[in-house]
């Protein structure tokens, strides 16, 4: 069956009526390919060319459609052969596109049949004689029959050119990878492998609702590369639109600027950088940001760091307060510019919904407002906040954003269930030590919705998601790419090891890297070291890069020693905190002290920490730690790998959910505080009921039981 | 006796762990001995992200973050100034040095950023008044033989303005200029810590002009 993808079609009127007309002859024939409504965009020699619809199939070769309202009189001759050089210049134009890519000729000729096709909305009395190909919706698929299809060897590189992908081929050559087997050579067939879009990322890069439009999906699948092209893809459909492309970790600023960069130049096009604007959320000094740019827009002061920092404390909550700020200068004006006419944004997950409500007041209507969400990132969160949490509702409660849509309208809710980044089994210990699923003490989180689970590319394997009932889950086969399961082993993917001290771990670690250099054929910007505890990442880090030194293996901590925003160097080895890697990926990740993520008062976040490092990966995860916590951690993973990489569990009660939130949630400062001061407190009293300086009894009522526990056996006597 | 290379790479090394032990520096870079071809070799810091334009302006706050960004630097001392340490040696005989003391153009002991992440806070503190920025360029020794000729003495110092090239009798060693920063400019870390004011120094032959020597230059007394 034929894929629909609903790009933006040009103009309303006959256009999306005879689209809409085209797209139900199509629908339901069996043909092996995917029917493109309002893309590419191409240009030559300076001049866009622009094709309505472009069915690119097996059976037909490459066919663009040109629809046009009413054909004229057979006796029309000018307008007929302005048809005929309008097809032509199509025609043209697809074909010098595709010759671009060698994979796609046969010496000089391209080796993969195009077509051009103009659709009238009528049927039109062609003249006899007339060059081309002319019919109505109804005549289309009689038309196509007559044309002949791709051959095989042509047909996945076909697809890739068509999706611009094949900018995304591997930027190392890894000329040193000579050695069969080895990690750098795997590697290299990893990275080729990624070259091709699948269905949902293609979908979400092209389809365009007239409204807003939600990508989720794990890390890893994608999300970024998808909002890039489709970015360019607005730009070059429309480019007199003002476009933002927003976030908010700084790296991908050069990420998104060298993506859409790429994927325009693929069309011959260059991005208008006036009109398409790459913006950090916030911004900085000498580097504006979406935020400043709307506090501009309404003469309200852009509030810096340290002003927000001075109002509104600790890490988060700065940024959520400057734009609440803003928000409450806008909403109380409700006049508001209308910068934008589309808005992308990556990272939703980590800016708050003032800003997300911001966006919305500053972008026209019908809020073209694409916003991309790292799912299961706060494993104990709800799916994500719902649109009415992110965007608000209006005075009258009526939601400002919402996600229906008509059963053939483009998909405004999208979700990318293939993770490519990690393999199957580093995912699933991910996800098994971030809830807890086989800690004795029971889960510490969990998701909100058991549908979430299948939505990120699980099955049941047995049991149920019922609430209370017991579950095993398993990675759906179509949710993991076939290369990992092809060139990757369990046993490799994932490994643990303990160590007694810090100094054993980081003589092993050298080694490891030492063996990553050498043998495995891998560079430095292959590897990366996270250090989950922000605050000891500094002294840990210089213990591990001594021992680095002393093996001429050069290494710097990234954001310490050098720059946040280059986190990976070809001469050196990266270590970061947990706060420096998120966003980043690595082939060879190893997550030391991961004892540090196994029990405290905070545990989900120490345990999205150890999510979150280990995600990292693209191919290898190596856990360490030191002592009995590491020790807890390793019958953890252990557990995953003797249940076959299968995360089971029993689906917590709400109530249980909710205790789990309780016990086990974030703090405050505040909250912090007092909790230590209470352990102090409480460490003090054991200190002196075990020393006799305070006796049992001498304790208020509720506390003389605990008392009695504490220094000995209930009746008293001692341990 | 002078180091070979191979102990001037461990005396930098044991220097910059005792600065970052002693909270002296807030951070340092690898060491690494550069192999140039043709006998000759750098002891210096290693390459992490793009390389800082040497060729800028030294004086000036944008040239401060180049270097910070780019790992440009052997330790990082916590007012932010940064060391810059590197040696070139032919056969074990020193011919180069680049003995660099930076010190950071924005006040990071203030109060409400002392804790800030380094580069948060430069970014901060880069964007406010002209008027916070301290003035206060670098202090630099360098040693080259090879670019010795009348009025570039072969070993000098340069300080105020990038023009200016104060001849020094001789080359300095790592004691020299580690005591030299430090004796002057963080007397309260000298006199604390007696491993600075214990370093030692080695003499070099002097390759200083006769005619500089009638001039204003720096100079040192060998103790034997």
């Amino acid at each position: 069956m034929v894929e629909f993808v609903q790009g933006l079609v040009r103009t309303v009127g006959y256009r999306q009526d005879l689209a809409r007309d085209v797209a139900s002859a199509l629908r339901g024939l069996p043909l092996t390919g995917v029917f493109y409504l309002g893309y590419p965009v191409l240009s030559t020699a300076g001049e866009r060319v622009e094709i309505d619809g472009l069915l690119v199939s097996r059976e037909h070769g490459v066919v663009a459609l040109l629809l046009r309202p009413t054909p004229p009189a057979a006796n029309d001759a000018a307008r007929w052969a302005a048809l005929s050089d309008e097809q032509d210049r199509v025609a043209f134009a697809v074909d010098a596109n595709l010759k671009r890519y060698d994979s796609l000729r046969v010496r000089r000729d391209l080796a993969v049949p195009v077509e051009v096709v103009t659709v009238f909305a009528t049927p039109p009395n062609v003249p006899a004689g007339q060059a081309g190909r002319y019919v109505a919706p109804d005549t289309l698929v009689e038309a196509l029959n007559d044309l002949r299809g791709v051959e095989d060897q042509f047909w996945r590189h076909l697809n890739a050119a068509i999706q611009h992908t094949s900018m995304m081929r591997p930027p190392k050559r890894r000329a040193n990878a000579t050695r069969a087997g080895s990690r750098g050579q795997l590697l290299q067939r990893i990275e080729s492998e990624i070259a091709n879009l699948d269905e949902w990322q293609k979908k979400a890069a092209i389809e365009s609702p007239e409204g807003p439009q939600r990508i989720r999906g794990l890390a890893g699948s994608g999300k970024t590369i998808v909002l890039a092209m489709k970015a360019a893809y607005l730009h070059a459909q429309r480019p007199d639109w003002k476009i933002a492309v927003t976030f908010y970790s700084r790296a991908l600023h050069a990420q998104f600027a060298s993506l859409i960069e790429r994927f325009m130049l693929e069309n011959g096009d260059e991005p208008n950088w006036e009109n398409l604007q790459v913006l950090h959320a916030w911004g900085g000094t000498g580097r504006p940001g979406l935020y400043s740019r709307m506090a501009d827009a309404v003469g309200a002061p852009a509030r810096d760091f340290r002003y927000a920092r001075a109002k509104f404390g600790n890490l988060t909550e700065p940024f959520a307060g400057v734009c609440r700020e803003l928000l409450e200068i806008v909403t109380s004006s409700d006049d508001a510019p209308q910068l934008f006419d589309a808005v992308l944004v990556d990272e939703a997950q980590d800016l708050p919904p003032s800003f997300l409500q911001l966006v919305y007041h500053f972008t026209k209507s019908p809020k073209r407002i694409v916003w991309a969400y790292d799912e299961l990132q706060r494993l104990s969160e709800a799916t994500m906040p719902s649109t009415d949490e992110l965007f608000g509702v209006a005075p009258g409660g009526a939601s400002l954003i919402d996600l229906r849509r008509g059963e053939n309208d483009p998909e405004t809710d999208i979700i990318l269930p293939t993770c490519y980044r990690n393999t199957p089994w580093a995912l699933t210990v991910a996800h098994a030590l971030g809830i807890g699923a086989y800690r004795p003490e029971g889960l510490i989180q969990y998701v909100d919705e058991s549908q979430l689970w299948l939505d990120i590319g699980y099955e049941v394997e047995s049991g149920s998601l019922q609430d209370g009932q017991e579950v095993a889950l398993r990675r759906r086969a179509d949710a993991t790419p076939r290369f990992f399961q092809e060139l990757l082993s369990p046993e490799d993917g994932v490994q643990h090891k303990r160590f007694e001290s810090e100094t054993d771990q980081a003589e092993w670690l050298a080694e490891s890297i030492e063996t990553n250099l050498g043998l495995d054929e891998l560079d430095p910007d292959d590897i990366l070291i996270i250090l989950p505890d922000a605050y000891t990442s500094r002294r840990s880090g210089d213990t591990i890069r001594n021992a680095l030194e002393r093996r001429g293996i050069n290494s710097h901590l990234v954001g310490v020693t050098s720059s946040p925003d280059i986190v990976f160097s070809r001469d050196s080895v990266a270590l970061a905190n947990i706060y420096r890697s998120k966003g980043n990926e690595a082939p060879m990740v190893y997550v030391v002290n991961a004892h540090l993520c196994v029990q405290g008062y905070e545990l989900q976040r120490l345990r999205n920490t150890l999510f979150t490092a280990v995600t990292r990966s693209r191919a290898w995860v190596r856990i360490s730690g030191i002592g009995e916590r590491m020790q807890k951690l390793e019958e953890e993973v252990q557990a995953v790998v003797d249940n076959n990489y299968r995360l089971k569990f029993k689906v917590p009660t709400p109530p249980e959910r909710e205790r789990m939130k309780v016990i086990h949630r974030d703090r405050t400062d505040d909250e912090r505080q007092q909790l230590e001061q209470n352990i102090e407190g409480a460490r003090r009293l054991i200190q002196m009921l075990e020393s006799g300086e305070l006796d049992p009894d001498a304790l208020p009522g509720e506390l003389r039981s605990l008392g009695q526990v504490l220094r000995g056996t209930p009746d008293g006597t001692d341990r | 006796m002078a180091p070979t290379a191979k102990e001037q790479l461990s005396e930098v090394k044991n220097l910059l762990d005792l600065l970052v032990d002693r909270g002296i520096a807030v951070t340092r870079t690898s060491v690494i001995q550069q192999h140039m071809g043709r006998g000759r070799s750098r002891i210096t810091w290693p390459r992490v992200g793009v390389e800082p334009p040497w060729d800028a302006p030294a004086e000036t706050p944008a040239t401060y973050r180049a270097w910070l960004e780019a790992g440009a630097y052997s330790a990082r001392l916590r007012d932010g100034a940064l060391l810059q340490i590197s040696f070139d040696y032919e056969d074990d005989e020193l011919v180069a040095h680049r003995l660099c003391f930076m010190p950071c153009p924005y006040d990071l002991l203030d109060d409400e950023i002392r804790d800030w992440d380094i580069f948060e806070a430069i970014e901060l503190l880069s964007g406010s008044s002209a008027d916070q920025v301290r003035v206060a360029g670098p202090v630099r020794f360098d040693f080259d033989q090879r670019v010795a000729r009348p009025g570039h003495s072969a070993s000098h110092l340069t300080l105020v303005s990038p023009q200016t090239r104060i001849p020094t009798v001789a080359p300095l060693s790592l004691g020299h200029f580690v005591r030299f920063i430090f004796r002057h400019f963080y007397p309260d870390e000298w006199t604390a810590n007696a491993f600075l004011r214990e370093w030692g120094m080695e003499y070099a032959k002097h390759t200083i002009e006769v005619d500089d020597t009638y001039e204003v230059h720096v100079g040192w007394t060998t103790r034997f």
